[in-house]
């Protein structure tokens, strides 16, 4: 492990990406202590639309609330989301990924065909879907939307992994020896699968933040006050020309942490997957 | 090829089936109906909701209702749109246009720029042009699309913007339109697109232009490429005719995945700049609940993503010969 460590740290992109990671993570982490008013406190109308200056670096918004607190609390719910629908579709993903893979058969074709239909639909209109009919979800329920909605993708690379490794001798050697499937499963099949689902899951941590980003700025993610990036930047929408810095600020955001993550994950690739050394 | 069209047939139809399984799936485990206490009509009377309910067969067994479903789904019938009270094929019908015109428009800007850009990158890894054009590439494949189209209306846009060049809403004038020249009205058309198009183009482009740069990279250390050197070949046409003509390749698979992405990324620049498509519609009957039109829409860009990819195959046919059509 160590040294899967050590080689992952001469990665110029997976330092920098972690860098940026690990930045951001921070400040959110300590928004609490971090951010210099609270995120949802109303200053009053006479600090409504301010330009960015000393008192509030990246200005005020609509309501007088500070946009550096808000967009440290914002990173914080996006991370949050983000880590919990990615850790959810990861793991449907991959479970779903290995049953298919390792059973074959009609298990296979029928999981699979569900997969390619549910990839034809554009995700932001699957989303849209359930968001439509769920309507006013909270947190939880976003992460579960998002995460049982993301998986698609995850469940064919694991299948093409397990499928690669099913024929392997070692797997017939444990198979002779009377080892069980959970075993098999567990101890000779998943450690393949390791490495293209740590990338997937560190380039899914973007992909879900964007999303996430799209969705409350559609006004179909996180509701107000609670602050997150993409509801800061619909609430900018109206007020783009008056007040750019209320748009302008967490989109950078956005984009500096999205970079991060796909750093990471090119990084995840070049020194986990041997094959393409 | 007719045997080729023939499968991507039956695929597209069971695709369609499957779709419209999970989303009348998803409609019965979502809570309350359209006429619960979410609604428009929750100040209804329960008699008026019931009398409503079953006009729309929503008091059938679900196996009844899923069959019956499926059976006006052959039939193009895709329901009614209870907002803009007419069917939702009609009212999808009258959006398509819009997003094909965007679609086409983004994925003109998204290749040829990601695929120039790519090429170049690859036939110079390793220079400081290649190094910026990653930055810039990496930036714009992390930027959440509606807010690089909100930062071209701030660029860009007429009476608002620090430029005042293009219009940022809609997608032609609505006062005085009728009055332009039919060049005119084009010119108009064009001007209100290129906004959008870009946006959306742009967002693809960098993705394009990172997988194009890798494809280029593969193909340039080959022997071929080495031999049509040593022929003293002018390095431009080493680059193009024999370098980037099987870079390609990679690109046109990239293509046909890039649809589904394309169209969500659509939904979200029609609403910046007030595009009237079909992801403007959806966005609305999402918010207004209007399930039979935000079902159909899905079950409409399944199948636009299924041609999509079907016109890719096509395509990889056509530039490789090598490659048999088989679905």
């Amino acid at each position: 492990m160590n040294s899967t460590l050590s080689v992952l740290f001469t990665n110029r992109r997976w330092r920098y990406g972690l860098a940026l990671v690990a930045l951001f993570a921070g400040l959110a982490a300590l928004a609490h202590w971090v951010a210099p008013y609270d995120p949802t406190a109303q200053l009053g109308l006479s600090e409504q639309w301010r330009p960015p200056s000393a008192a509030h670096p990246f200005g005020t918004d609509l309501y007088g609330r500070d946009v550096l607190s808000r967009v440290l609390y914002g990173a914080r719910v996006s991370l949050v989301i983000a880590v919990l629908s990615v850790f959810l579709s990861i793991s449907i993903g991959t479970s779903v990924g290995l049953a298919a893979g390792y059973c074959g058969g009609v298990v296979d074709t029928l999981t699979m065909r569900t997969v390619d239909a549910a990839l034809a639909i554009p995700r932001v209109f699957l989303l849209l879907l359930v968001l439509g009919l769920w309507y006013g979800v909270d947190v939880i329920g976003l992460v579960i939307i998002l995460g049982v909605t993301s998986w698609f993708g995850v469940s064919r690379i694991v299948r093409a992994e397990v499928m690669a490794v099913r024929e392997r001798e070692y797997m017939l050697a444990a198979r002779s020896l009377g080892v069980g499937h959970g075993r098999i499963l567990l101890h000779h099949v998943l450690p393949n699968v390791l490495a293209p689902v740590t990338v997937a899951a560190t380039l899914g941590m973007g992909q879900i933040i964007l999303i996430e980003a799209g969705l409350s700025f559609l006004g179909l993610g996180v509701q107000e006050p609670t602050a997150s990036l993409g509801r800061m930047m619909s609430a900018g929408g109206g007020e783009l020309l008056a007040a750019p810095w209320t748009t302008v600020f967490p989109g950078i955001v956005v984009i500096l942490i999205v970079i991060g993550f796909s750093l990471m994950g090119d990084g995840f690739r070049d020194t986990l997957d041997p094959r393409t050394r | 090829m007719a045997r080729f069209l023939a499968g991507r047939l039956i695929q597209a139809i069971a695709i369609v089936f499957v779709v419209a399984s999970l989303t009348f799936i998803l409609f019965r485990l979502a809570p309350g109906d359209p006429f619960s206490t979410m609604s428009d009509f929750s100040s209804a009377s329960e008699e008026f909701k019931d009398q409503a309910r079953r006009n729309l067969g929503l008091d059938q067994p679900l196996h009844t209702q899923y069959f019956k479903y499926l059976a006006n789904l052959v039939r193009g019938d895709l329901g009614m749109s209870f907002s803009e009270h007419r069917p939702v094929l009609e009212s999808i019908g009258a959006r398509i246009p819009a997003t094909i015109v965007l679609a086409a428009a983004a994925l003109l800007v998204d290749f040829l720029l990601g695929i120039f850009v790519g090429a170049h990158q690859g036939a110079h890894t390793g220079s400081k042009g290649d190094d910026a054009l990653s930055v810039l590439t990496l930036t714009l494949y992390s930027v959440p699309v509606f807010w690089l189209g909100m930062m071209f209306v701030l660029l860009f846009a007429s009476n608002v913007g620090l430029l005042g060049i293009l219009p940022a809403t809609g997608a032609k004038t609505t006062a005085m339109y009728e009055h332009l020249t039919p060049f005119g009205q084009m010119w108009d058309r064009i001007k209100h697109l290129i906004l959008p198009a870009m946006t959306l183009g742009l967002a693809g482009a960098a993705g394009t232009a990172r997988y194009q740069r890798a494809a280029m990279l593969e193909v340039i250390r080959q022997d071929f490429v080495r031999t049509a050197r040593a022929k003293g070949l002018r390095e431009r046409t080493v680059l193009f005719r024999h370098a980037l003509r099987n870079a390609l390749l990679p690109v046109i698979t990239l293509f046909g995945l890039s649809f589904p992405i394309l169209l969500s990324g659509a939904v979200l620049v029609e609403v910046v700049f007030n595009w009237p498509g079909l992801g403007r519609l959806v966005v609305d009957s999402a918010l207004a609940r209007d399930y039979n039109v935000v079902t159909g829409a899905a079950i409409v860009a399944a199948i636009m993503v299924v041609i999509g990819n079907t016109i890719a195959d096509i395509l990889y046919r056509i530039v490789d010969p090598r490659v048999r059509l088989e679905s």
